[in-house]
């Protein structure tokens, strides 16, 4: 994208065929819950993903995997040049300072007992071992200054922040190691509007100060469309569509991401009031018994005997790829 | 009641619900704490009053004070009339005559709202055996034909079961259809849909819209989102620190807003730019 100038042709973090899945019980039995199957992506250097999909899609547990928060069951996930996958203890740690994650909810993200300046000075003390105490005070005052925070706020406990002041310390605590690659889990979800906005523009402007490469998961849609230069649709732990957010929210090719689009309220009533949408019926099925076939068939309007048999593949189509076997005619 | 769509003047113009310097504190160690710092509103019949707010503005508050349903600490002080009936003060018995019946809740978060060891057949069916008088074979009836209305698909099979059996979209859809068990002319919804994903809020949001148009009922819904608020309301309230700041008709709220809280609320709401 042209608004990003740090951007190259190298890739940041490179997802191949990552396929996820928990042991759970049910009906008396342990079977196999396939959280993720077959996900694979590249992220550009200073490029920022979004990932969007419903509750059940598989979006944290595609951060999760990432950070090897979770077992993962196949595929390849590669870090620059290291293999994520393969590494294990110090190895892991080393790479971990690299690859940094940001969490759903602020308050309940940091240890109750630990001040801010506890919490920001422990990352480096673990992932920077080499600073000095000097250099890493130094460090935590200059991220706080940074993410619009002051000195007073060292001393306070999780208790006493506000969800925004809270989300910014998470975003600090993240950033203070200063990784490559940030992944954002739904950081916005626990704050009000107005804070919203706030920490949308914090991450974009920390974004383009670092080159910082990002992944933000979220199903705010006008947040993603905002901040993201590519967007990723899972449904049920499958890629839907991948596409440049400009043409994704233009012309978007999969029923399930226009399906997405158009449940999106509109803060407008005129246009609210004159638009006539179709909910998409339904909800998302239980990963234990996936569809066969494409999975989103069971809510597809346009769905025909072949969405039963045959699983789409992603291909190629306009400035999408898709898996679907009649987008393009639809 | 006039079509479908809000926004058309769904009124016949009679006062349902009357708030009148309603306030509400709590008295704490550190002092006394203002929820409702005097509130006046006034809600007729067929219409859907939207109020939004960010977290603490006294959304809720406005709402349980209605029902009655606050803790013994609260203090509570003004006037709140149903078809002017005065509400504060009267004993429990008499306040059950009128919510349930008159007055029904839809609750945030429908898995804490719903009794988890009752089938949501016999959840239903008590509201209709309780507050109609209805024998358990004519409220299981009423029961069915609601959980049809609301759209859910098998409902003699989704009757059977518990509240956990269900999906969030699907829990949300049997809290609706129990307020409406009563025919209550007031529906108070708090946040209906905020626990639920996009495609399911508007599935869950055209129900209520073809409800109210069914029914009659008028609607007091409080939500964060100004995006519900333009799709439903026929007037908007924008309240913070427990004070209605504006309220007005819904299209002139957001086209021309008068305080500069509400013009900085819609400044950050946001809005996906797509092609027309």
């Amino acid at each position: 994208m042209s608004r990003n100038p740090y951007r190259t042709s190298a890739t940041a973090l490179s997802v191949r065929a990552l396929a996820v899945s928990y042991a759970v019980r049910h009906a008396g039995r342990s079977v196999r819950l396939r959280a993720l199957e077959g996900v694979g992506f590249d992220l550009g250097p200073a490029e920022t993903l979004g990932i969007v999909g419903e509750s059940g899609s598989g979006k944290s547990s595609l951060a999760r995997a990432l950070l090897r928060l979770i077992p993962v069951e196949a595929g390849s996930v590669r870090l620059g040049d290291a293999d994520l996958l393969a590494l294990r203890g110090a190895a892991l740690r080393q790479v971990r300072a690299r690859l940094q994650m940001v969490f759903q909810d602020g308050i309940a993200a940091l240890d109750p007992r630990q001040r801010v300046r506890d919490a920001l000075e422990e990352p480096l003390a673990v992932l920077r071992p080499e600073l000095t105490p000097l250099e890493r005070q130094a460090r935590v005052r200059a991220m706080l200054a940074r993410v619009g925070l002051e000195a007073a706020h060292l001393e306070r406990f999780p208790h006493e922040l506000s969800g925004g002041q809270a989300q910014r310390i998470g975003i600090a605590r993240a950033l203070v190691v200063e990784p490559g690659v940030l992944i954002c889990d739904e950081p916005l979800s626990s704050l009000d509007v107005s804070i919203r906005a706030q920490i949308t523009t914090l991450l974009r402007t920390l974004r383009d100060q670092s080159g910082l490469s990002m992944i933000f998961i979220s199903h705010d849609l006008p947040a993603v469309q905002q901040l993201c230069d590519r967007v990723l649709v899972l449904y049920l732990g499958r890629i839907m569509e991948i596409a440049a957010c400009d043409s994704l929210f233009r012309a978007a090719q999969h029923p399930y991401t226009r399906a997405l689009l158009q449940s999106v309220p509109v803060p407008d009533p005129r246009a609210a009031r004159a638009r006539r949408i179709v909910p998409l019926a339904g909800e998302i099925p239980s990963s234990l018994s996936p569809p066969s076939g494409c999975v989103f068939r069971t809510r597809c309007p346009y769905a025909v005997a072949r969405c039963a048999e045959e699983a789409p593949a992603l291909r190629r189509l306009g400035e999408s790829e898709v898996a679907c076997h009649r987008a393009g005619e639809i | 009641m006039s079509t479908a769509g809000a926004g058309s003047s769904a009124t016949d113009g009679a006062t349902l619900l009357q708030l009148s310097g309603l306030r509400l504190q709590y008295a704490t160690r550190a002092g006394t704490l203002e929820a409702l710092a005097g509130i006046d509103l006034e809600i007729r019949t067929g219409e859907c009053v939207g109020i939004v707010g960010e977290s603490g503005s006294g959304k809720t508050a406005l709402l349980l004070s209605i029902l009655g349903l606050l803790p013994p600490a609260a203090r509570i002080a003004g006037s709140i009339r149903y078809r002017g009936l005065e509400l504060l003060g009267l004993r429990a018995a008499e306040l059950n005559r009128i919510r349930g019946t008159r007055i029904a809740m839809v609750f945030q978060d429908p898995m804490s709202a719903l009794n988890p060891c009752m089938r949501i057949i016999d959840q239903l069916s008590e509201v209709s055996r309780v507050h109609r008088g209805l024998a358990r074979r004519a409220a299981e009836g009423r029961a069915l034909t609601m959980l049809q209305a609301v759209h859910i698909g098998e409902p003699a099979r989704i009757a059977r079961q518990y509240p956990h059996q269900l999906s969030g979209g699907m829990r949300q859809r049997v809290m609706i259809a129990m307020a409406l068990m009563a025919e209550p002319e007031l529906i108070l919804a708090d946040e209906p849909t905020t626990a639920l994903d996009v495609t399911v809020q508007a599935q869950v949001l055209s129900v209520l819209q073809e409800l109210r148009a069914h029914s009659g009922a008028a609607l007091l819904l409080v939500t964060h989102d100004l995006g519900i608020v333009a799709q439903l309301a026929d007037r908007v309230g924008v309240m913070r620190s427990g004070r209605l700041l504006e309220l007005a008709d819904c299209q002139t709220l957001f086209e021309q807003p008068r305080e500069a809280y509400t013009q900085s609320l819609l400044a950050s709401v946001p809005r996906l730019e797509l092609p027309a």
